[in-house]
C-alpha cells in the first residue's frame, strides 16, 4: 500500500523515507547503552546526512531506476536512523542542539528550490512544489516536538505506548513493504 | 586573580560596546540623512540630484539600515546579557570589523562603481542594471562581497550566542525555557538556578537560530551570484534566487525587532522595578515566533504566479499569526510591567514604550498588506515603506535609543541629558509619524515606491513628508550630539567601585 502510494506521490515517498529513519532510530535507541564505541557525534551527523541525501533529485532518481540502489537507499536510511537513535541520547546538550539546528538550516535550501520547481524528480513530474509545501509544514512541527519532548518522552516511556508504536511500525512494514513483494 | 580576569573581561566588553554604539549612532544618522535627501529629491521633482544618484542613495540607505540596525541591536543585546552568559569579546570585535568592512564595501560599490539595484539585488539585475554602467559587474561584486561580510559577521554572532547560552543552560530546551511547560507553577521556580534562562536569553536564542538559517541561505545565494558574475555562462534559476534572497532579507530585517525585544526585556524592568518574569505565555510566544518568522517571507511573493498557490496561503496565514506573539507577550507584557509601577518617564523607558507603539502600529500596517486581496493594491506602493519605517524607524531605532540611554551610565559613568532625550523623543515621534502617515496616505492612493518622481496628486504629501522628516532628523541629531558629548567627556572605562583597588594597564584592556 505504502509502496504503491510512494510510486504515485513524492510527498508519500519522502514520508516513507522518514518512517525508515524513525524505525531505525527506535532500534538504535535500544542499543544506546549496550554498544559503547567512540565517535557518536560523527555518526549522528553521518546518520543525518544519509537521511537527507536520498531526497536530492539525482540520488532519488538513481534509486528509482536501479533496484540495487533502491535497496541500498533503504538500508542507509534504516542504518542512518539507527545511528542517530544510538548516538543522539548520549550527546551533550550543545551537540544535540547543533544537530537539530543544523538539520533545520539544511532543510531551507531544499525547500526553497522545491517550491520554485527548480528540483526535477523525473518519476514525479510537477510534484516538487507539493513536497516543498509539506516540508514547510513539517519544520514548525519539529520545533513543537522539541518543545514538548519531555511530556512526549514520558508518554512513550510507558510500556503500553512503546509496544503500540512498535506494533504500528511492524504492521506498517508488513502491509507497506513485505506484502507487495 | 579571578576577580582581575572578570574585571578585564568587563572592561573589554565595555570598550567594544562603546565602539559599537558610537559607530552605529553616527552611521545610522548618516543613513537617515541620506534617506531624507532622497525624499527631498523626490518632492523637488528631480531637481536636487539625478535619478542615477537617487537609486544609489536608495541602495545605500536600505542596505545600510538593515545591516547596521540589526548589528547595532545585536551589539547592545550582547552587552546586556554578557554578564549572564560567557560571550566572546574577541569574537564580538571580529563581528564589528566584518560589519564595518562590509558596510564600507557596500558604500564603495555604490558610490564609486555605481551599484544601484537596491538591497534586494534580485538576480540578474545587479550584473545587468540596464543603465549601461560600465562598472556594473565590479559594483555588483563589491556590493555582494560587502553584504556577505556583514552576513558572516551576524552568523558568527549567532554561533557565539548559542554556544554561550548552551554552556549556561546545558540544552536547547532549557535555553529556550521549555521547562516551564512541565513545572507545576509558571516557571518561576528555581529562578536563582544558574542553569535557568530568562526572557532576554530566549529572545537572543530565537534570533540566533533564525539568523543562522537566514545567514546560511544568504551566504549561499551571494556565492552563487558571485560565481555567475565570474562565469556568465552559469545562469541561476531566477525564482530560486528570489526565494533565497527574500528568505534571507525578510528574516534578517524582521529579526531587528526581535533582537530589540530582547533588549527591552533587560531595559524596562530597571525602570519599573519589577522583573520581566519567565512565563508559559512568553515561552510559547517565542516558540511560535521561531516557527512563524521563517515562513512569513512568502508575503513578499504574492505576485509571483509561478509559486505554488499553497505557499501564498502559508504566507497569508503565517503573517497574520506573526502578529499574535509580540502583541500578547512583549507589548502586553511591557504594558503590564509599566501599569501602576510608579515609573519615572526618563528617556530610556520613554523611547522603549514609544518603540512598542511603533512595533504595534507598523506591524498592523504589515498585516493589512499581507492580506492577499489587499496586497493587489498595496504591493510596491508607498504603503510598504510606510509600514516598515513605522516599526523600524519608530520601533527598532527607538528601542536602540532607549537602550543607549540605559547603558551609557554603565559604560561611561556619566548620564546622557534627560531633557534632550525627552525633547528628541517628542520631535522624532511627531516628525516620524507625520512622515509615515504621508506615505500611508500616498500608498493608499497607489503611489509607487522606489519612484524618482511623486505620483501626480501626491506632491503636497511628498513635501509634508520632507518637512516631517526634517523634524524627526533634528531629534536624531540632538541624540547623536549628546551621545558624542558624553563619550568625549567621559573616561575611557567605567571602573566598578569594588574593583578600583585592582591595577590595570590600559594596554591590557
Amino acid at each position: 500500500m505504502v509502496a504503491g502510494l510512494s510510486a504515485q506521490s513524492l510527498v508519500v515517498h519522502h514520508f516513507a523515507h522518514w518512517l525508515w529513519v524513525v524505525a531505525g532510530a527506535i532500534v538504535g535507541y535500544q542499543f544506546r547503552d549496550l554498544v559503547m564505541v567512540p565517535g557518536r557525534t560523527l555518526l549522528a551527523w553521518a546518520g543525518l546526512a544519509a537521511a537527507f541525501a536520498w531526497h536530492l533529485p539525482p540520488l532519488l532518481s538513481w534509486a528509482e531506476t536501479n533496484q540495487a540502489a533502491h535497496i541500498f537507499a533503504h538500508a542507509t536510511l534504516l542504518i542512518g536512523g539507527g545511528a542517530m537513535g544510538w548516538a543522539v541520547p548520549q550527546l551533550s546538550g550543545a551537540r544535540k542542539a547543533a544537530l537539530f539546528i543544523g538539520a533545520n538550516v539544511v532543510m531551507w535550501p531544499l525547500v526553497l528550490a522545491e517550491l520554485a520547481n527548480a528540483f526535477v524528480y523525473p518519476s514525479y513530474p510537477g510534484q516538487a512544489t507539493t513536497a516543498g509545501v509539506a516540508e514547510l509544514v513539517a519544520m514548525p512541527l519539529a520545533w513543537l516536538v522539541l518543545a514538548f519532548w519531555g511530556p512526549l518522552r514520558r508518554g512513550l516511556a510507558r510500556p503500553g505506548a512503546t509496544n503500540a508504536v512498535l506494533a504500528l511500525f511492524a504492521m506498517a512494514a508488513l502491509v507497506g513493504w513485505v506484502l507487495p513483494f | 586573580m579571578q576577580d582581575r580576569l572578570l574585571l578585564l573581561r568587563q572592561l573589554r566588553a565595555q570598550r567594544v560596546t562603546r565602539i559599537w554604539l558610537v559607530t552605529s549612532g553616527l552611521v545610522l544618522l548618516g543613513l537617515a540623512l541620506a534617506g531624507g535627501s532622497m525624499r527631498l529629491a523626490q518632492a523637488s521633482g528631480g531637481n536636487l540630484f539625478s535619478a542615477d544618484v537617487f537609486y544609489e542613495v536608495m541602495s545605500v540607505h536600505g542596505s545600510g539600515m538593515v545591516v547596521v540596525g540589526l548589528m547595532a541591536g545585536a551589539g547592545v543585546l550582547w552587552y546586556l546579557v554578557s554578564n549572564e552568559i560567557e560571550l566572546s569579546v574577541t569574537l564580538n570585535r571580529i563581528v564589528f570589523l566584518l560589519t564595518l568592512t562590509g558596510l564600507v564595501m557596500i558604500v564603495l560599490a555604490v558610490m564609486v562603481f555605481g551599484y544601484s539595484s537596491a538591497w534586494t539585488f534580485l538576480y540578474p539585475l545587479p550584473e545587468h542594471p540596464g543603465s549601461g554602467t560600465a562598472t556594473a559587474a565590479i559594483g555588483a561584486a563589491g556590493y555582494l562581497i560587502g553584504l556577505a561580510l556583514a552576513v558572516v559577521g551576524f552568523l558568527l554572532w549567532c554561533v557565539d550566542f548559542l554556544r554561550a547560552g548552551l554552556k549556561r543552560c546545558g540544552s536547547l530546551q532549557r535555553l529556550l525555557g521549555f521547562y516551564v511547560f512541565r513545572s507545576a507553577g509558571h516557571g518561576h521556580e528555581g529562578e536563582n538556578d544558574s542553569t535557568t534562562t530568562n526572557p532576554s536569553l530566549i529572545a537572543g536564542t530565537v534570533c540566533a537560530i533564525l539568523g543562522l538559517s537566514a545567514c546560511v541561505i544568504g551566504a549561499l545565494i551571494v556565492v552563487l551570484m558571485l560565481t555567475s558574475l565570474v562565469f556568465p555562462s552559469l545562469t541561476l534559476n531566477a525564482l530560486v534566487a528570489k526565494n533565497m534572497i527574500y528568505f534571507t532579507g525578510h528574516t534578517l530585517a524582521n529579526l531587528q525587532i526581535y533582537v530589540a525585544a530582547g533588549i527591552a526585556y533587560s531595559v524596562l524592568p530597571a525602570y519599573t522595578k519589577r522583573p520581566w518574569r519567565l512565563s508559559r505565555a512568553l515561552v510559547a510566544g517565542w516558540l511560535a515566533t521561531l516557527a512563524i518568522v521563517m515562513l512569513a517571507f512568502f508575503h513578499h511573493l504574492y505576485q509571483d504566479f509561478a509559486q505554488p498557490e499553497a505557499v501564498q496561503w502559508v504566507g497569508n496565514v503565517v503573517s497574520y499569526a506573526a502578529a499574535i506573539p509580540p502583541m500578547t507577550v512583549t507589548i502586553y507584557g511591557g504594558l503590564v510591567l509599566v501599569w501602576r509601577s510608579g515609573i519615572r518617564w526618563s528617556a530610556a523607558p520613554l523611547f522603549t514604550l514609544m518603540a512598542m507603539a511603533g512595533w504595534a502600529i507598523g506591524g498592523f500596517g504589515a498585516v493589512i498588506d499581507s492580506t492577499i486581496s489587499l496586497n493587489q493594491f498595496f504591493h510596491n506602493t508607498l504603503w510598504v515603506p510606510a509600514h516598515f519605517h513605522t516599526y523600524m524607524a519608530l520601533g527598532v531605532m527607538f528601542f536602540l535609543i532607549g537602550a543607549t540611554y540605559h547603558v551609557i551610565p554603565k559604560l561611561t559613568g556619566r548620564k546622557m541629558n534627560e531633557n534632550v532625550g525627552r525633547r528628541a523623543a517628542a520631535l522624532m515621534g511627531f516628525g516620524g509619524y507625520g512622515l509615515v502617515l504621508c506615505w500611508y496616505i500616498s500608498g493608499s492612493m497607489s503611489a509607487p515606491r522606489r519612484y524618482f518622481y511623486p505620483l501626480s496628486g501626491t506632491e503636497v504629501l511628498a513635501w509634508i513628508a520632507v518637512a516631517c522628516a526634517a523634524v524627526a532628523l533634528t531629534g536624531a541629531v540632538m541624540v547623536c550630539k549628546d551621545l558624542i558629548d558624553v563619550f568625549l567627556a567621559s573616561p575611557h572605562y567605567n571602573l566598578p567601585e569594588v574593583a578600583s583597588s585592582l591595577e590595570l594597564a590600559p594596554s591590557e584592556v
